[in-house]
């Protein structure tokens, strides 16, 4: 095992103001580019990954994940701010923040969001540095079979966003995997649903729908309902209590169990590859929501729902390393980008990596921890600033919004047809919720989609089509369990809510 | 008593699509294979199943009687109409000549008339955008 | 801006010099280097790194964009439309594009001579490996444990890959059940834990050769593999089948011979240059070979043939 005095040195290596410097770089452009809509944390290292060859590894590496780091802060802004997230995984953030902010409390609503985020990565990052070996270990143990229940499992939680109408929520969920399913198939390799449109044969692009459906379709929105007056996009009261504009001690303390379970949650996801931040934010989110004394105040600006989803999609940030740093295994783009900056500088990250590089390791590990205390002091700065920004007027901010998405989204899709794309989903998911149905539960089920075809087909093939095989995977057999005790639990609080409301 | 209410008209259109794909979208757009237990089509096809049984729920027990807004749904369609031929100029003229027009003319759709926001909007907000993205990270702009 | 322009002149005059005759031409903007997979894996990496070894080298400002979509298919068809003035170039692999046009050549607007080669930059190796305490090791005694089983899983993560594993249960019976995956290291975690019994691999394995967890069963390359010589290819082990996964460079069809050439000697002394090497062999652990314009199209024209044998 790594002895005390390479662990030390590491840490020591990544304290420098060198490093120091190119962390809070990292975060702050991070921040920046999180909060425009559709470029996004992994199109920023795309980009930052060339630039960081004239450098030494560790201020490389310190430097994206800085980004990294940054744009899970950055996101949740506009998602805050003006109900457009800037990344998919914001999105659970919005449905809370933006209520808030709309209260006239934009500063209390970001400020709640950059703690949690804040918070849930430190726990994260805490439980990488110290168990991340036998995590790991825990991780090989989930095979096909049960990333397969564990995907039921996350339907089952995430069902209690499903609204009031059940089969709404059911053609949301359906239409979400659907459209997962254009591309290639999981089992075969065999084009489905791409019209002659070679662009679709790694399926719809991810930015395209999720920008679309989540902040050009919002923009749409607001643009309709104006009335012709000239507003700003936030009502902010400058003269308001310091209560509005701050969080208090004993507000952050009692979201504290809210924030634990969306790390644990974000932490465990985020060591499994290819489940992603998105379904932990909307997972934490709903189980926050379902064990409230009081789940009518959800969706209204509670605060313990803008920290249940920014706790767990940072989380899953630190989380993301833990199959990266000891198998080699990236948990998404963003951790495969974090390898190819090894690569570049002739580290390749696998079993090896501690015992080869402990001293990188740790020093990484330090960068961690500037790369969260970065995040806190620069957000304070940011959040000030872009609280500003959005009381400029609608016109203004919402050309802007539009302008950036189509930029954005050509920049991460390479080229105009993933803004095409993108505008279809803007038009349809306008029209979802013109409906009532929830564009929330379609993304959820088109992110997890694809892992879902295809661990469903693995499943099928190791049992032979048999479901009775399900028997010898106790692991799985447990998680569809308790999926099942998840969806009774929704049908007796759902029952009770609706008595209640009738007395 | 069979009235006409936006959850009964989205049932419906739930059944219908779900009838198109089963019988002729997903025929058509997959390719047919002889061995495996998940073949291309066999998620779609259960999908489009859902999609005519939840119709049909929807369609037959509409939750609530509400209807459709035409004005906002009117507005919309016009800003969306007039994103989409932003999005048909840039492809042609580019970016660079195309933006500032297209945010104009949302601003100026809004109601916008004050010449100092007017300017940020069309004026600054792309110019910045250009510095940051062709100067800054020095990729093309469409 | 100087340092990059004394560099470029530098560089210009070691090209002059080093590939025998003198070309005048340089690109009329900026050269778009066209990645045909999305952010973040070993194409791109491959991919960003040559266009900074490039700039560094000609002077030219090469700017990498990723076109994903279909294992390149997307990016090509996209080139047909591009302007043939050396002004945009590709970075693809070789099977996919190869697979898509044997099986459903009619729905690709372009052809292997729609495009003019440039060069490659390396051959993947590609192995399939199982868990070190696993009781057997070669390919005839893993047929025989799968067989007394009642066929074990075996995970694989593209199109050749299966076939090769269809073409071996069809040859042996060995009823082998086919897991599909979507890389490489997916197949690594799924051989660690237990879940197959074999896979293929194509890099993410090296490391897990070295601590003695996994070993390696063949090679599904025509040819052994750089890091483990010892072990035979599957064509030495009596099963006809291989594949030869190769990152090639590729040019809209008709450009000019002057920048064809160009761009060629370009891309060959950058796949010499150090930064490549080192990338090639760490990343991928496999050594850079630049089959020169000729050679990149004599490979895939020879490719259709040999890869068109799976699907028989």
């Amino acid at each position: 095992m790594v002895d005390l005095n390479i662990i030390l040195a590491g840490f020591a290596d990544a304290f420098t103001l060198h490093n120091l410097l190119f962390v809070l770089a990292g975060v702050a452009l991070g921040q920046l580019v999180g909060a425009i809509p559709g470029i996004g944390p992994v199109m920023a290292m795309a980009i930052a990954i060339p630039f960081t060859f004239i450098i030494d590894p560790l201020p490389a590496i310190a430097f994206l994940v800085g980004i990294n780091k940054g744009g899970l802060v950055g996101g949740a802004i506009p998602a805050v701010l003006i109900n457009t997230p800037g990344t998919p995984d914001a999105a659970a953030t919005a449905l809370d923040g933006y209520p808030l902010a709309k209260q006239g409390k934009p500063q209390k609503a970001t400020k709640m969001a950059l703690y949690a985020s804040v918070t849930g990565d430190t726990i994260s990052d805490i439980v990488l540095i110290t168990v991340a070996a036998p995590l790991a270990i825990f991780a090989l143990k989930m095979g096909p079979v049960e990333i397969f229940a564990l995907m039921i499992f996350a339907f089952s939680v995430i069902a209690g966003l499903i609204g009031k109408s059940v089969p709404k929520g059911i053609i949301a969920a359906a239409l979400g995997l659907l459209c997962a399913t254009v591309g290639l198939d999981p089992e075969h390799s065999t084009p489905r649903f791409y019209f002659g449109w070679f662009e679709l044969y790694d399926g719809l692009p991810l930015a395209s729908v999720a920008i679309g459906m989540l902040a050009i379709s919002e923009v749409l929105r607001r643009l309709a309902s104006n009335t012709g007056t000239v507003r700003p996009a936030i009502d902010y009261d400058a003269s308001q209590s310091k209560e509005d504009r701050r969080i208090s001690w004993a507000e952050y303390w009692s979201c504290r169990i809210t924030m634990l379970r969306g790390a644990a949650i974000g932490t465990v996801l985020g060591a499994l590859p290819g489940i992603g931040s998105t379904a932990a934010a909307f997972m934490s989110y709903a189980a926050t929501k379902q064990s409230s004394k009081d789940p009518e105040s959800f969706g209204k600006g509670n605060l313990h729902g803008i920290a249940a989803a920014e706790s767990a999609n940072s989380a899953v940030m630190g989380a993301n390393l833990i199959p990266l740093l000891t198998l080699g295994i990236p948990g998404s783009v963003g951790a495969a980008l974090i390898i190819s900056a090894f690569v570049i500088h002739g580290i390749q990250p696998g079993p090896l990596l501690f015992e080869q590089q402990g001293r990188l390791v740790y020093g990484l590990f330090g960068a961690m921890v500037m790369a969260n205390v970065a995040n806190l002091i620069l957000g304070q700065f940011g959040l000030r600033l872009w609280s500003r920004v959005v009381t400029a007027p609608e016109s203004v901010i919402f050309s802007a919004a539009i302008l950036l998405c189509i930029v954005g989204v050509s920049l991460s899709t390479g080229g105009l047809f993933g803004v095409a794309i993108m505008l279809i989903f803007a038009g349809f998911g306008f029209l979802m919720n013109m409906f009532g149905f929830s564009t929330v539960i379609f993304i959820i089920a088109f992110f997890l989609g694809p892992r879902f075809e295809i661990s469903l087909s693995q499943t099928l093939v190791l049992l032979d089509g048999n479901l009775m095989g399900l028997t010898h995977y106790p692991l799985a057999l447990a998680l569809l369990v308790l999926s099942a005790i998840s969806i009774w639990w929704l049908g007796i609080r759902g029952r009770n809510q609706s008595t209640n409301s009738q007395a | 008593m069979m009235s006409i209410t936006s959850d009964r008209v989205a049932g419906f259109c739930s059944i219908f699509f779900g009838l198109v794909l089963l019988f002729w979208l997903t025929p058509f757009a997959t390719e047919t294979v002889d061995y495996g237990w998940m073949r291309p089509k066999t998620l779609p096809d259960i999908l489009a199943w859902i999609l005519i049984f939840a119709g049909s729920a929807l369609a037959g027990v509409p939750s609530e009687p509400a209807g459709i807004n035409f004005l906002l749904f009117g507005k919309a369609v016009t800003y969306f109409v007039l994103i989409v031929l932003g999005l048909f100029a840039i492809a042609h003229f580019g970016y660079l000549l195309v933006a500032p027009l297209l945010a104009l003319a949302i601003m100026l759709l809004l109601g916008e008339r004050r010449w100092f926001w007017l300017f940020t909007g069309a004026v600054l907000v792309p110019a910045a955008i250009w510095l940051f993205i062709e100067i800054l990270l020095s990729r093309p702009l469409p | 801006m100087l340092r990059k322009t004394i560099l470029g002149a530098i560089a210009g005059l070691a090209l002059a010099v080093a590939p025998g005759f003198a070309s005048d031409w340089t690109p009329s903007g900026p050269i778009e280097l066209q990645i045909g997979f999305g952010a973040g894996g070993e194409t791109d990496t491959l991919g960003r790194v040559v266009a900074s070894v490039m700039e560094e080298q000609t002077g030219w400002n090469v700017v990498p964009q990723n076109k994903p979509g279909g294992g390149g298919v997307a990016m090509f068809t996209g080139l047909m439309n591009e302007k043939a003035d050396g002004t945009v170039i590709a970075l693809g692999v070789n099977m996919p594009i190869l697979i898509n046009l044997i099986l459903r050549g009619d729905q690709l607007p372009f052809k292997l001579d729609s495009f003019e080669y440039l060069g490659t930059v390396t051959r993947a190796q590609l192995a399939i490996i199982a868990k070190a305490d696993a009781p057997f090791n070669d390919m005839s005694s893993l047929v025989e444990y799968s067989k007394a089983n009642g066929g074990v899983p075996v995970a694989f993560d593209a199109k050749p890959q299966e076939l090769i594993l269809k073409a071996i249960n069809a040859q042996t019976g060995a009823g082998f059940k086919l897991i599909s995956t979507k890389s490489s290291a997916e197949m690594v975690q799924f051989i660690l834990g237990g879940q197959v019994m074999a896979s293929f691999n194509a890099g993410t394995h090296i490391q897990y050769l070295e601590k003695g967890d996994i070993k390696m069963l063949a090679s599904a390359n025509d040819g052994r593999h750089s890091y483990a010589k010892d072990i035979l290819t599957l064509r030495e082990q009596g099963f006809d089948l291989y594949v030869d996964p190769y990152f090639y460079f590729a040019a809209p069809g008709g450009i000019s011979k002057e920048a064809k050439t160009a761009l060629s000697n370009a891309i060959a002394n950058a796949v010499n240059a150090d930064k490549v090497r080192d990338i090639v062999e760490n990343a991928m652990l496999t050594t850079v070979q630049n089959l020169g314009p000729d050679g990149t199209t004599k490979m895939l024209n020879d490719g259709l043939g040999s890869v068109g044998v799976l699907f028989k």
